[in-house]
């Protein structure tokens, strides 16, 4: 049975998508909020639904998406698995830190993947989406108003 | 406070392949379902679409002679046997809508609303409402197609510089280049940038040189493109078949 913050989530990576999919900003904004959406996704909800949710949104990723290597579905869980990783590791309050480091990470994949190089591309692409995850945080923590016991 | 607990890989890598094997059949029909949606969030009347479409087309039509007669102008002062070629062929021009974009930002790739219903096929070129190309049909299906526009990192068309420089117009993220123009050709700031469609006699117009750099030990130029289509990202296409 979802919980109402699960349900949260969900709407939220559903705008994150429609966001990517219909571009109202053109590509104003050099980012990706699918990708933004799920890494904010996995440092604060549990495993197991981040991973379902992670697979889903890559496995629609993929759908619409145009020979997209490697496919979103196997990267977005992989994510998952290193944030996990990295948390059990380290305090909670480097989940900004994580962020930086998964959007490198994602920068070089796609940039390795897709051959471009172009290093002010690239910085312009980290600053936009940690704006944007700075933002989502906020609008997010906002909306919520306790974070529940259940998680513990 | 959230707190992390162990991982289970076992179950993790058997929850894995039942998704996999579940979902990948299905991803044709999410497709399909998710481009469906996305066109209905345009919002837009379809007599007045459909109006302002024929509007457009007839003004295109319009436009593309008056280039196609200068051209021929221009051809006929030049050579001798101006008046031995073929007989041009008929110009059809399908206006699409751009319904959908590639969510991945690496890619300019963009979905309109036709495909193989509407006599389209990989290959095609796509022009805006000035006749400036814009892009190419990669991928077609029975009603919607995949439009990658000249600035996707995959794009690539031999064009012309100036009068008689040839070379290869390559996409990028970070600006168009024109690639292999040999160090001694007569190439300018300003000069246009064009290309030759089969279909057409006259040329269609890309860009214009933005930036040229010449290095006496490189064999080629150096190009930045600016792109004359100002807008690519219109939702009104046209794509010449």
């Amino acid at each position: 049975m979802l919980k109402e913050r699960d349900l949260k989530i969900i709407y939220i990576l559903f705008f994150l998508f429609l966001l990517d999919l219909t571009k109202p900003f053109n590509y104003i904004f050099i980012t990706e909020f699918s990708f933004i959406g799920i890494v904010f996704l996995c440092l604060n909800y549990p495993f197991r639904f981040s991973f379902i949710l992670s697979v889903i949104v890559g496995y629609f990723y993929d759908c619409i998406s145009f020979k997209t290597t490697p496919p979103h579905f196997i990267e977005f869980p992989i994510i998952l698995i290193i944030i996990r990783y990295v948390l059990l590791r380290f305090h909670a309050k480097v989940k900004k830190f994580i962020f930086s480091g998964m959007v490198i990470a994602h920068i070089i994949f796609n940039a390795t993947f897709g051959s471009v190089f172009s290093f002010l591309y690239f910085l312009t692409f980290f600053i936009h989406s940690y704006l944007v995850f700075v933002v989502l945080s906020y609008i997010f923590k906002k909306w919520e108003k306790t974070f529940p016991l259940e998680y513990i | 406070m959230y707190s992390s607990s162990k991982i289970n890989y076992k179950n993790l890598a058997l929850s894995v392949i039942l998704a996999l094997a579940i979902l990948l059949p299905l991803r044709k029909g999410l497709s399909n379902i998710f481009i469906f949606l996305s066109e209905k969030l345009l919002f837009i009347p379809q007599n007045y679409s459909n109006y302002v479409e024929t509007i457009q087309s007839k003004k295109l039509k319009l436009l593309l002679r008056v280039r196609k007669l200068s051209a021929l102008q221009e051809e006929n002062e030049k050579l001798k046997k101006a008046l031995n070629f073929n007989a041009d062929k008929a110009v059809n021009i399908k206006g699409v809508e751009i319904v959908a974009f590639d969510p991945s930002n690496w890619r300019r790739v963009v979905i309109v609303n036709a495909g193989e219903n509407d006599g389209l096929k990989k290959g095609l070129y796509a022009i805006d409402e000035s006749g400036f190309l814009v892009g190419k049909i990669v991928e077609t299906r029975k009603n919607y197609s995949r439009l990658m526009l000249i600035d996707d990192p995959d794009f690539n068309i031999p064009v012309f510089v100036g009068e008689t420089a040839f070379g290869l117009l390559r996409g990028s993220l970070e600006g168009i280049k024109v690639i292999y123009v040999e160090n001694k050709d007569d190439v300018r700031v300003n000069d246009k940038v064009w290309c030759k469609i089969s279909f057409f006699s006259f040329p269609v117009y890309i860009g214009e040189v933005r930036r040229l750099k010449r290095e006496r030990n490189n064999l080629f130029l150096d190009i930045d493109v600016r792109l004359l289509s100002t807008n690519p990202y219109l939702h009104k296409i046209f794509i010449i078949h």
